[in-house]
C-alpha cells in the first residue's frame, strides 16, 4: 500500500517500526562469523524474539521464510539485484500489487490503520530501533556474508514495516483476525488517527476490488478535504477528481458537455454576453400605455385572452410573400388591383350606342310592316270615305 | 419582445392602402426576427375590427354573408380565403369555436385578408386609422408579453 504513503522507502521502515519504540529492544547486531558475535541462526531468533516482545504482532522465522517464498525472489538474488541499501529499501517500498502477491482487502485496510500513525506523529516520533536498523541493513547488504542468506531478513526491517504487505504475502490473518488483534500499536493509531480518515479508508478499500484506482481516489479526497477552505473555494465546488479510463467523470457521463465547454463558440458566445439584462424600464416605455386596453371592457379582454394563444401565430410567411398580398389588399379594399386598366363607375344613367347607317334584316322587316300597316290603314280610310259618298248620293235620289 | 415601430407602420401602410410604402416597409422587415411581433400585430388588428362589427349584436348568418361578400370582391380573394376557416375565425374572435386544428400560415394569411377587408369597409379617416393602430398596438404587445 505505498498508495497512501508520501514519504520515501526510508520513511516507511520508520513508520512500521516506530510504533513502540521504547517497548521494543534493538536486535542483536549481526555479524555472523566474527569473533564475539552471534551466529546468524543465533542473530534470526534474537530478532524474531525482539519483535515478538515488543509489539505482539511479531513474525517467526517461518512467517519471514513464507515472506520471502511470497515475493517469490532470495534474499540472495534480491541482495544481488540491489547495487546498495537504498536502493533494497526503495524495493522493500514496493507495493504488494507490483510483487504480485494476493490482494487481502481486510489485510490492507489494516495495513492502512498502521501507516496512519506515521502520517500523524511524524517522523520526528521515529527515532530509536528502526533509525539504527537502517545502516545495518546497509552493513549487511554490502556483503559482509554473501554467502550466508539463510539470516539475512533478520536485520532487514522491512519484516516489520509492510506488516499488511507480510500478512497479505502468507495469508495467514483474516479479516476476523483485525478486531481480535490485541495489537496496542493498532489500538495507539486508533486513538491517535483520525477517525474520519480511517473509516473511509476501510470502506473504500473494502467496498472496491480494485487494489489499484480505489486507494488512489480515497487519497485524493483525504488530500481535498486537508485543504484550507480558500484552496477548496479555488478548486472548485467538486469534492472529488474523479475520472474514468482517464476523462474527467462529467465529460464520460456527458460527452456532449465536454464538447460544449471546450469550444471556441461557447466562448466567443460568453463574450458576446452582455454584462447586465435589458433595460426594462426602456422596454415598459415599449408597451402600451393601457388607455387602449383600459377602455376595453373585461369581456372584450376576456375573449382577447382566450384567442391569444391559439390565434397569435407567427407572420414569417407573410413577410416572405408580402408582394402577394399587396393585389389582394387591392381587392379586398375595392380598388384596382396594380397593372390593370382603371374601371371607373359612372353615376349618371347609361346610353345605348347610336344606331347603324346601313339597313339590316330587321330594319327592312320593320319598315315592311310598318309600310304595310300604314298602307292598309290608309286603303281602308279611303274605301270608308267612298262608301260614305256612295249613301249620300243614293240618298239624295 | 415588443411590437416595434417598423411593424406598425408596414401594418399600416397596408390597411391604408398604400402598398407602395407598404412594399417597401416590408422588405425592410425580417421575417425570422419581425414575424413574431408583425403576428401579433395582425392578430390585435384582427380582433378589434371584428369586435367593432360584429360584436355589437352580429349573428352568425352575419359573418357568413360578409365573408360571401368579402370572397365576391374579386377571383382572387375567392380563391384566396377560405370560408369556413374565415368564419371560425371571426367566430372564435367572438368567444366561440375553436381554431385549434387550422394551419398556422392559413390563420395568419385569412387574418390578414379580412383585416383589411374590415377596416376598408370602416372607410376610416387618418386619425380613425391612427386610433385603431394604437389600440391593435396595445393588443399585439399583451399578446407578446
Amino acid at each position: 500500500m505505498d498508495i497512501d504513503r508520501t514519504s520515501d522507502g526510508t520513511d516507511a521502515d520508520t513508520e512500521t517500526t516506530e510504533a513502540q519504540p521504547d517497548q521494543r529492544p534493538a536486535p542483536p547486531v549481526d555479524r555472523p562469523g566474527t569473533d564475539g558475535y552471534a551466529s546468524r541462526a543465533e542473530s534470526r531468533q534474537g530478532a524474531a524474539a525482539a519483535n515478538e516482545t515488543g509489539t505482539g504482532t511479531s513474525q517467526t522465522g517461518e512467517e519471514i521464510h513464507r515472506q520471502e517464498d511470497a515475493v517469490g525472489k532470495p534474499e540472495s538474488g534480491r541482495r544481488a539485484e540491489n547495487a546498495s541499501g537504498t536502493e533494497s529499501t526503495e524495493q522493500r517500498d514496493q507495493s504488494p500489487g507490483s510483487a504480485n502477491i494476493p490482494y487481502d482487502a481486510t489485510t490492507l485496510a489494516e495495513a492502512d490503520v498502521r501507516s496512519a500513525p506515521g502520517d500523524s506523529s511524524g517522523p520526528s516520533e521515529d527515532a530509536g530501533a528502526p533509525d539504527a536498523s537502517v545502516p545495518e541493513v546497509g552493513h549487511q547488504t554490502d556483503g559482509s556474508d554473501p554467502g550466508d542468506t539463510s539470516g539475512s531478513l533478520v536485520a532487514v526491517p522491512d519484516v516489520r514495516q509492510p506488516s499488511g504487505e507480510s500478512d497479505v504475502a502468507s495469508g495467514d490473518v483474516g479479516p476476523s483476525s483485525i478486531p481480535d488483534a490485541p495489537d496496542e500499536s493498532v489500538a495507539s493509531v486508533d486513538r491517535s488517527s483520525e477517525p474520519e480518515a480511517v473509516s473511509a479508508g476501510d470502506t473504500e478499500v473494502d467496498n472496491r476490488g480494485d487494489t489499484e484506482t480505489a486507494p488512489e481516489s480515497f487519497t485524493m479526497a483525504l488530500d481535498h478535504e486537508d485543504r484550507s477552505e480558500e484552496a477548496q473555494q479555488e478548486a472548485g465546488p467538486w469534492k472529488y477528481d474523479l475520472s474514468v479510463q482517464d476523462v474527467p467523470l462529467e465529460e464520460f457521463l456527458d460527452r456532449t458537455a465536454g464538447d460544449y465547454r471546450r469550444s471556441d463558440e461557447r466562448n466567443a458566445a460568453a463574450d458576446d454576453l452582455p454584462d447586465e439584462g435589458p433595460d426594462w424600464v426602456e422596454r415598459r416605455s415599449d408597451l402600451p400605455g393601457g388607455e387602449e386596453l383600459r377602455d376595453m371592457d373585461s369581456d372584450k379582454l376576456s375573449r382577447f385572452d382566450k384567442m391569444r394563444k391559439s390565434a397569435f401565430k407567427k407572420a414569417d410567411d407573410i413577410l416572405d410573400n408580402s408582394k402577394e398580398y399587396i393585389n389582394s389588399g387591392h381587392d379586398a379594399l375595392g380598388r384596382p388591383p396594380i397593372g390593370s386598366h382603371m374601371q371607373v363607375r359612372q353615376a349618371g344613367p347609361e346610353f345605348t350606342d347610336a344606331a347603324h347607317h346601313s339597313a339590316t334584316i330587321g330594319d327592312l322587316m320593320t319598315g315592311v310592316l310598318v309600310a304595310g300597316f300604314l298602307l292598309g290603314e290608309g286603303g281602308r280610310h279611303i274605301y270608308r270615305e267612298l262608301v260614305r259618298k256612295g249613301d249620300d248620293h243614293g240618298g239624295h235620289r | 419582445m415588443a411590437v416595434t415601430d417598423e411593424q406598425v407602420a408596414t401594418l399600416r401602410a397596408y390597411l391604408a392602402g398604400e402598398f407602395d410604402e407598404y412594399e417597401r416597409l416590408s422588405e425592410r422587415l425580417d421575417p425570422d426576427v419581425d414575424g413574431l411581433g408583425y403576428g401579433a400585430l395582425i392578430a390585435g388588428g384582427f380582433f378589434e375590427a371584428v369586435d367593432r362589427r360584429f360584436a355589437g349584436g352580429g349573428t352568425r348568418a352575419d359573418v357568413t354573408e360578409y365573408i360571401g361578400d368579402v370572397r365576391s370582391r374579386s377571383e382572387r380573394l375567392s380563391e384566396q380565403i377560405d370560408p369556413v376557416v374565415a368564419e371560425r375565425l371571426i367566430m372564435h374572435s367572438l368567444g366561440k369555436n375553436s381554431i385549434d386544428d387550422v394551419d398556422d400560415k392559413m390563420v395568419v394569411h385569412t387574418q390578414l385578408l379580412l383585416l383589411i377587408a374590415l377596416i376598408g369597409d370602416e372607410q376610416l379617416d387618418d386619425a380613425g386609422l391612427d386610433k385603431f393602430i394604437a389600440t391593435t398596438r396595445a393588443l399585439g404587445n399583451r399578446l407578446l408579453s
